[in-house]
């Protein structure tokens, strides 16, 4: 299965039945694939005018409690920002992919790893965070459609897919667990008439009274503490008794773990991080590994990102060193096995 | 084993065009077909027809074919990320048989074989093979009428017929045997419903040695890779 059918696949197979969206390379298949498949499972597919179109009909649905989800590339993921923050403001559940491609402006259709800030520190206005997941192979972008569409309604907020056009367009074979029963929350909340719910419900992100405003802040502020403490997933590969940590997320993850396996043939004590969550990002994990490590190593298709995420964890305790392609370029193994040598060689932090 | 050698210099067409569902093989079969007739003696010209997918595609290649001695033709270096429906005019050059041997990719499903249809004209009726490439593992694939389907569509869209299936079952690096022979089964039965011949069975060189089929084998070598 390509990655983005499995996009499609793992939406249907987590009981999504809306979809709005818009084609756009490298993303462009999950469209075609769900405007085939949707109908088969009597789902909704409607292909908008817009990218703006596709979030605010997002909007939409999400009011009226479907399990609702939308995608695109960097520049339309950038059209949709403002009702992204709508969308958090008004705590409403829904799931964004972002098929990402090389940028800034219209950019090229090469993969790229640059709407790291964009989708980890929020793109549009106002205070709010949503969580963001990065698979590295196809089934697990089969498998974290549902844990994103789950996340999503547990804490009523947007959670985004954040992978890049190889994790699209590769293929992968999967397996498709189709016995897991799908319980989708109730939602009380929802905007779906009187008929439903004894009381009035009002979904809105404006709040005039200041103090009000303030109180909607703090439940998110605390929501988003919770999700931290429990919601932060990381994975690692032979980091106990690593000297030098690569960190590196989604595609460029891969590269690094045969990197890992290359430094350590040559007798370099290399080691691998890689968040899952880039929001929660796993700083505990980078602060203990702080202590450990002669210093980070942080790869990415990017000029340097996630890398200050790894210098916050560090706290300075070890020295941090990027390393990334940039404009739709991929990094090799043996260039990234040249530059960890590089660093382990030499103290201080770079890029 | 019965290895694939049905070219010869008197039934070998001139053209063999590759369409298929997306993500069907199509590229790695096109490839591995032309260096096996270029094994064999004859003269080849690949074409990269492929408008849709820019990240997996034929011309990524073009240097290795070229070292060959294979000639490949794809859109400029400069265009090839374009995100255009960008052909080169030299496809005409191989259409009317100048260039030798000529093997198309086409792009997947009915929007790949929409650029194959401006080309109807210049196809000549008798000189040409249309292969439908099925992996039945794919998911818009998996059965007969989901074959049938997308057949019908590329047909449509190119409007040129198919002479013949070409059975690609596997799934990726996962195939192992078990998997070309269960796949290898349902691509039999949609050429019984469907009518069409199963030309030959495609499978990953390492493979090849323990398949029995009636078919001729095409062993495989993959050429389109993931930078680890």
């Amino acid at each position: 299965m390509k990655g983005n059918d499995a996009i499609g696949e793992g939406a249907i197979l987590a009981g999504c039945r809306h979809f709005f969206g818009y084609p756009i390379t490298p993303q462009s298949e999950v469209t075609h694939y769900l405007a085939k498949r949707l109908p088969e499972v009597g789902g909704l597919f409607m292909q908008a005018e817009s990218e703006l179109a596709s979030i605010n009909l997002v909007f939409g649905a999400a009011c009226a409690g479907a399990r609702v989800m939308t995608a695109s590339s960097g520049p339309g993921i950038s059209l949709m920002q403002e009702e992204l923050s709508f969308l958090a403001g008004s705590e409403l559940p829904c799931v964004l992919v972002n098929i990402m491609r090389g940028g800034p402006g219209l950019g090229n259709i090469g993969p790229s790893q640059a709407d790291y800030f964009q989708a980890t520190k929020g793109g549009g206005h106002g205070d709010y965070h949503i969580i963001v997941l990065a698979p590295n192979s196809v089934q697990e972008i089969l498998d974290i459609m549902k844990k994103a569409f789950d996340l999503s309604d547990m804490y009523r907020m947007p959670a985004m897919v954040l992978a890049d056009g190889i994790m699209g367009q590769m293929m992968e074979p999967v397996v498709i667990d189709e016995e897991k029963s799908i319980e989708i929350p109730p939602r009380p909340w929802a905007t779906i008439g009187r008929d439903y719910h004894e009381d009035r419900n009002e979904i809105n992100s404006l709040f005039v009274i200041l103090e009000e405003m303030e109180e909607v802040n703090l439940r998110l502020l605390h929501k988003y503490e919770e999700i931290r403490a429990k919601e932060t997933l990381c994975e690692d590969y032979m980091l106990d008794d690593a000297e030098v940590a690569l960190v590196a997320f989604g595609t460029v993850s891969r590269i690094c773990r045969a990197v890992v396996d290359k430094a350590r043939e040559q007798g370099i004590r290399a080691g691998l991080i890689r968040p899952i969550t880039l929001w929660p990002f796993p700083y505990d994990v980078i602060s203990r590994t702080a202590k450990s490590v002669q210093c980070f190593l942080v790869v990415e298709m990017n000029m340097g990102q996630m890398f200050e995420d790894i210098e916050i964890g560090a706290k300075g305790r070890a020295p941090v060193y990027h390393y990334g392609r940039l404009g739709g370029m991929v990094p090799l193994a043996k260039d990234i096995l040249e530059e960890l040598k590089r660093v382990s060689e030499r103290g201080g932090t770079g890029r | 084993m019965n290895l694939y050698k049905k070219a010869d210099m008197k039934t070998q067409k001139q053209l063999s065009l590759f369409a298929g569902g997306f993500g069907s093989g199509k590229t790695e079969v096109a490839l591995n077909y032309a260096v096996n007739l270029h094994q064999k003696g004859f003269p080849v010209t690949v074409v990269d027809l492929d408008i849709l997918n820019h990240y997996f595609r034929a011309g990524a290649v073009k240097k290795n074919l070229e070292k060959m001695g294979i000639s490949m033709i794809c859109p400029r270096e400069e265009l090839a990320y374009a995100d255009l429906p960008a052909l080169s005019p030299g496809i005409y050059g191989v259409l009317q048989g100048g260039k030798g041997y000529g093997v198309l990719d086409i792009g997947g499903d009915d929007l790949g074989a929409m650029a194959l249809s401006r080309f109807r004209e210049n196809i000549p009726e008798d000189g040409h093979c249309f292969f439908l490439v099925v992996n039945p593992y794919r998911p818009m694939t998996t059965d007969v009428k989901g074959i049938d389907k997308v057949k019908r569509s590329i047909e449509s869209a190119s409007r040129l017929k198919f002479h013949a299936l070409v059975s690609n079952p596997n799934l990726g690096y996962g195939t192992d045997i078990e998997t070309v022979m269960d796949g290898y089964q349902i691509v039999m039965k949609a050429s019984e419903e469907l009518g069409l011949p199963v030309d030959f069975l495609s499978v990953r060189r390492d493979l090849a040695d323990h398949i029995a089929a009636e078919l001729p084998l095409l062993p495989m070598d993959i050429y389109m890779k993931p930078p680890w």
